[in-house]
């Protein structure tokens, strides 16, 4: 049966994604950003952090997390561009794998699940506003490696 | 005239007592009563007013007072009542008055007669009587009309308060709303008020006698005439005392507003400064949350940003996979599978707008074949390279929306932060400020007595217009009449009469306006000359002011009112002045009686006014008392020398003595 929803670690969800609701921690409460932008920022400091993913099972227990139904018309793409990356990059000729969204979504589990545990960390370290300038510091230094890049698509 | 001395038999704390006034020759007509409160000061100046007016005007409260005679006098008078349901008995004071070189005495008594019951005492009546020494002998005056005039030339009830003064109240005198008692002194002392009388003594006779012979005359024309003008001069009369209220309001919202002024002094921006303190503080909360809301953004844009850059390999390479593939023509053209069957079966091209050939129908269903066999992969990448393209435009404007909102966070910090330091400096500015409530309060209420002043000047102006018009009116109706009654002789007696009778009000009117003026201008210039001789402060004030409406006016340097901003001595002082002066113009020397005369008086001020007083008392009776705090040791060394007696008063078994 096909995936309906997206899975996170029990312990993170009743812990501290529970606690965005009463601390609002750089606005990830439900009021200011959906479940679904929650994962994707999520699987983004995963990414940031290069950190290698960790299969769901080893955080225990899960809960479903956002409802596929719910994702966004932008977020297969993103998804996509996982899977290939992580995936297929080096094999194009399983390029049709892309159209298992299984697959593709339990890639994005694993790398949100390890991001989610890198989230967990900074809201335990991190100020706010720390946590805003050491990301605008990532951005920008992005910015300046990939701007001329970048403009040569547009 | 001055007091040689006070005798006081069971009145009040007073069992019998004599306090005497002697001055040796040489020294100051100066007095000391010294006691402390509620031996008994206060009422020696009761006991004065009692035996000449026949009322204590320096009571509290009349009504709670207990009865003036002593109570252990009732006591011993109740001890006595056994069969009988009541007794008398009796408060005498006296008081001896001399001139100045002392040829002549006056001695006035007064006996306060009360029913004692056991429950209560009960008034019965006085006697008041007078002894007039002359001569080199004692003569009793029984008549009573000159009893009264006896009293009314040497001590007049009407101006005790220029006599008899209770120094609590002394600086009080000039404030808004008193000019009573200027013009009460003034009326009084010039003889103004007798004037008046006679004035309106012509103007009764005119008015009930003479004007209804002409009212109830036979001759139409005349009764019609006079009834007019009667109505006339009513209205006149009502427009000139509209008017002169007016101008006693306008004085009054000036005297609150000098006031006020003095209140504001230096503060006027305190207003101001709470006003935009109000507004400061509802900047900086909006501006708090315009901040948060900032922030929230940023932390958003972060969010959003932050995937496509840590994904931006990926997002790279799937694009450059799918666009690859394109190029080379492995994937399906981007057509709309609808649009195409649409066309085919309207035969007629929705693009281009035309009608379709055979050969462009059979095109139609190649393509539509090919799409149909299209596999689901090439569907999904041609669908994602579009959102990755919209990935990468975003990556690409980062810089310019991060620096806008940046550049919008530390707009709106700074404002936050300049609206905090103004906070503080505002705060600074306040805190100086005594009583900022007050200061504001004062602030409002001379706004409103502003506005109330100038609507006042703009009725006030309305109703001069109505007056004129009514005088010409009035000129106009008494030619009328007279003309009439010219015409008819069976009114020459009359109108004689009406005619000398005018005549004589109008030259007494004048007569008391033109001594008033004078009067007036006299007291202005005398108490300004006292006050500045006496005042240790000099070229402070420039003029003394008496308004027609006897609204009191003391101008500084630059011409502004300022008795609102003097201090109480200053007040206490031009209080003295103006009765010094009063009683010099009116060539009424009396002596000078204040009862604690600098309890109001702040320390610094306190010697000047003692040294004031000292002045006055070289030439003319000076009698003052003191409480302990009062006769500090400063003010004991200031009088010292200076008096020609010291009584003080103690009271024991709750009986005053002197020590």
């Amino acid at each position: 049966m096909a995936k309906t929803a997206l899975n996170i670690a029990k312990t993170y969800n009743n812990g501290f994604i529970a606690n965005f609701e009463n601390n609002k921690y750089f606005q990830l409460n439900k009021n200011a950003t959906a479940r679904a932008d929650l994962y994707f920022f999520a699987i983004a400091c995963a990414m940031m952090e290069k950190k290698e993913p960790t299969t769901l099972q080893t955080v225990g227990s899960i809960d479903s997390f956002v409802r596929i139904e719910y994702l966004k018309d932008d977020c297969p793409a993103l998804l996509s561009s996982l899977y290939y990356e992580k995936i297929l990059k080096d094999e194009p000729d399983k390029i049709d794998d892309i159209c298992n969204r299984d697959e593709v979504y339990e890639l994005a589990e694993k790398y949100a699940n390890t991001g989610f545990g890198i989230l967990k960390e900074w809201s335990e370290s991190l100020e706010e506003e720390a946590l805003f300038y050491k990301l605008i510091a990532y951005m920008d230094k992005k910015y300046e490696e990939i701007k001329d890049e970048v403009n040569k698509y547009i | 005239m001055r007091i040689e001395n006070i005798e006081l038999h069971n009145f009040r704390q007073y069992r019998n007592l004599q306090i005497n006034f002697t001055c040796p020759s040489g020294q100051k007509d100066l007095h000391i009563i010294f006691a402390k409160n509620g031996v008994g000061k206060t009422n020696v100046l009761n006991a004065i007013t009692w035996c000449l007016y026949d009322s204590e005007m320096h009571l509290g409260d009349k009504y709670t007072a207990s009865p003036i005679l002593n109570s252990q006098q009732v006591q011993e008078l109740r001890e006595h009542l056994v069969d009988e349901k009541s007794t008398l008995g009796d408060s005498t004071v006296r008081i001896l008055f001399s001139t100045d070189d002392g040829s002549e005495k006056i001695r006035f008594q007064r006996v306060g007669k009360f029913s004692v019951t056991k429950e209560a005492v009960i008034p019965v009546g006085t006697e008041f009587t007078i002894m007039q020494f002359k001569d080199g002998e004692w003569n009793s005056v029984d008549d009573e009309e000159e009893t009264l005039s006896l009293v009314k030339k040497n001590v007049p009830e009407e101006i005790h308060d220029y006599i008899f003064f209770d120094g609590e109240h002394l600086e009080n005198y000039f404030k808004a709303g008193q000019s009573s008692n200027i013009k009460n002194g003034i009326e009084e002392l010039t003889q103004a008020n007798i004037i008046e009388k006679a004035e309106s003594a012509f103007n009764k006779y005119i008015i009930e006698v003479l004007n209804p012979l002409f009212e109830n005359s036979s001759e139409k024309d005349i009764s019609s005439a006079q009834k007019e003008l009667d109505n006339i001069q009513s209205a006149i009369d009502a427009s000139i005392a509209s008017i002169e209220t007016f101008t006693t309001q306008i004085h009054n919202c000036d005297d609150e507003i000098a006031n006020l002024e003095s209140i504001i002094n230096g503060h006027v921006l305190v207003s101001d400064k709470t006003d935009r303190l109000k507004i400061v503080g509802e900047q900086i909360d909006s501006l708090k949350v315009a901040i948060d809301q900032k922030k929230n953004e940023m932390m958003m844009f972060v969010r959003e940003y932050l995937q496509y850059f840590a994904m931006y390999p990926a997002i790279r390479d799937l694009y450059n996979y799918i666009q690859e593939q394109d190029t080379h023509g492995k994937l399906p053209p981007r057509i709309d599978k609808f649009l195409l069957k649409s066309i085919e079966e309207h035969k007629h091209c929705l693009v281009c707008d035309q009608d379709l050939g055979e050969h462009s129908l059979t095109f139609i269903e190649q393509l539509k074949k090919e799409l149909e066999v299209s596999s689901d992969t090439s569907a999904l990448l041609n669908k994602t390279i579009v959102t990755l393209r919209m990935y990468l435009n975003k990556i690409s404007t980062y810089q310019k929306k991060r620096d806008f909102l940046m550049e919008e966070l530390k707009d709106l910090q700074n404002k936050y932060n300049g609206y905090l330091e103004e906070e503080i400096q505002i705060n600074k500015y306040l805190m100086n400020i005594p009583n900022t409530e007050a200061i504001n309060k004062a602030i409002g209420q001379k706004k409103e007595y502003k506005s109330k002043r100038d609507e006042i000047i703009a009725i006030k102006g309305v109703e001069e217009v109505h007056k004129k018009t009514l005088e010409a009116q009035y000129d106009g109706k008494e030619k009328c009449l007279k003309f009439l009654i010219n015409k008819n002789k069976q009114f020459e007696k009359i109108n004689k009469q009406a005619i000398f009778c005018k005549s004589c009000r109008n030259i007494l009117r004048e007569t008391r306006i033109e001594l008033l003026a004078e009067s007036r201008s006299e007291m202005e210039k005398e108490t300004f000359d006292t006050f500045t001789k006496l005042l240790w402060k000099k070229d402070t004030f420039s003029k003394v002011e008496i308004l027609e409406d006897y609204a009191f006016r003391l101008l500084d340097m630059y011409g502004s009112q300022t008795l609102g901003s003097c201090s109480a001595a200053e007040r206490a002082l031009l209080a003295l002045s103006f009765t010094l002066a009063l009683q010099k113009v009116s060539m009424h020397d009396s002596l000078l009686f204040i009862d604690t005369p600098i309890g109001r008086v702040d320390e610094d001020n306190r010697l000047n006014f003692i040294n004031t007083l000292c002045e006055i008392s070289k030439t003319k009776q000076v009698i003052l008392t003191f409480t302990p705090v009062e006769y500090d040791e400063k003010v004991r060394s200031a009088l010292l020398n200076q008096y020609s007696t010291f009584t003080e008063l103690i009271i024991e078994d709750g009986v005053t003595k002197i020590k």
